[in-house]
């Protein structure tokens, strides 16, 4: 891949009803919104974007797991593992 | 014939039986009977039973994304249909509760077909269409396009395969289709044995077909009547965003090892720690009895009468109870003094 970025994105399903997407691609989609930050390009589909608008994405490296993590605050709730959302 | 004022005509009125009366289900014109209920409900029960179920909700959800979706968010594994298969699903809510039971259908790949209740037609599409995000998929209500019928009865298989060969060779869930004719074989956990799909203009064509193979017309009192006696619970009064699935019977439809779904972890919480309350049972009564009512122990609400029918030895109906008093042979009343006695579960 020459050119690409991070996707950041949500769809439907997991506990609370939303869950996160993130997967790395070759260029935006025709619909997505490019943000760039130290370098790097965060891809997030325009549906999206209303979920996720001023959601922080940090790394965890602690004792109960290594991973992306999510400090969104659109969430109202979100499923004992974290991996899904309501709002 | 009974009518009913302001509600969308049954399809098939002006080819039913003088007597024939109707009721109201949502906004739908609905049969409730023949004439005569009793021989009617022999039919489902011993015959080949034909029923109009026009005013159940039908939609589709087309598109690369559109298995995987239902997938995520549905209680069964939709991932696992096999083209022209089909299973029963629950949407819920995120706090566990009953959105809609419906049958997904895999037409084709990328295409399924959703049969639902119909009352809850209208959440169940606003809350698929909130799920739709990123995803490539298109629901579309095709309830005003297509109609529906219901095939029941131990007879109904050798009646259908008699004009539609392929039938007696379907699994329970798959789907045939025979001049643009859909027939799903209906699972062991329902009423009807055959669920008869066809384009609304083919629908009084399609009827008189099945008429002339041997079935016999009965209304929706019988049907409900025989699922009384199942302890099938229905839309119109057992189950509703108030209730979660294990209490009304439906653990079946849940998919305990396919992972996340919305409301998957207040579901498996309430089976992991055996927290459910309340139990769907049969109760029996000679006095009168109605859907909604509460069912007291002394002062103390203990269930909620659900589906009511009555029958030539009295009334019998479904009722959700609490636990502690949902044992077969309990005598309890309702709120408006009727003596009910629990005479079985959804066991």
């Amino acid at each position: 891949m020459e050119h690409f970025g991070l996707k950041v994105a949500v769809k439907g399903g997991g506990c609370s009803g939303l869950t996160y997407v993130l997967d790395i691609v070759e260029g935006p989609g025709s619909d997505d919104k490019v943000i760039e930050q130290n370098g790097i390009e965060v891809y997030v589909p325009k549906k999206a974007y209303i979920y996720l608008a001023g959601t922080e994405l940090d790394f965890s490296d602690g004792l109960n797991g290594k991973g992306f993590v999510f400090n969104n605050p659109n969430a109202s709730k979100t499923c004992g593992c974290g991996d899904s959302f309501g709002v | 014939m009974t009518t009913t004022n302001s509600f969308i005509p049954s399809p098939f009125r002006d080819i039913y039986p003088e007597g024939t009366s109707f009721i109201a289900i949502g906004d739908h014109e609905v049969t409730e009977h023949f004439g005569d209920t009793n021989s009617e409900y022999e039919t489902v029960v011993s015959g080949g039973a034909i029923t109009d179920y026009s005013h159940l909700g039908r939609l589709t959800q087309v598109g690369p994304d559109a298995v995987d979706l239902l997938h995520r968010v549905t209680t069964a594994n939709i991932e696992n249909i096999p083209v022209g298969g089909s299973t029963r699903t629950i949407l819920l809510s995120d706090r566990g509760r009953i959105t809609d039971v419906f049958r997904v259908v895999r037409t084709a790949e990328a295409e399924l077909l959703l049969l639902g209740s119909g009352l809850f037609k209208d959440e169940l599409i606003k809350m698929i269409e909130f799920y739709t995000i990123i995803e490539d998929s298109t629901l579309s209500d095709i309830s005003e396009s297509t109609l529906q019928l219901a095939l029941a009865g131990p007879e109904a298989e050798s009646l259908l395969g008699s004009i539609v060969p392929g039938v007696v060779e379907l699994s329970e869930g798959e789907l045939i289709e025979d001049d643009s004719v859909r027939y799903v074989k209906a699972t062991a956990d329902e009423a009807e044995a055959f669920h008869v799909l066809m384009p609304a203009d083919r629908a009084v064509g399609v009827w008189e077909r099945l008429i002339e193979a041997g079935f016999a017309p009965v209304g929706s009192q019988a049907i409900q009547r025989r699922r009384v006696d199942l302890a099938i619970p229905s839309a119109e009064s057992d189950y509703s965003d108030r209730t979660n699935p294990l209490e009304v019977g439906l653990i079946d439809l849940v998919d305990f090892e396919k992972g996340c779904y919305v409301g998957q972890e207040v579901v498996a919480r309430l089976d992991a720690y055996d927290k459910v309350q309340r139990t769907i049972v049969r109760v029996d009564s000679d006095g009168v009895l109605v859907s909604g009512e509460d069912v007291k122990l002394d002062t103390r609400t203990i269930g909620t009468v659900g589906s009511v029918i009555s029958t030539q030895d009295g009334i019998r109906a479904l009722a959700l109870i609490r636990n502690e008093f949902a044992d077969s042979g309990e005598v309890l009343m309702t709120a408006s003094g009727s003596v009910v006695t629990i005479s079985g579960n959804a066991e």
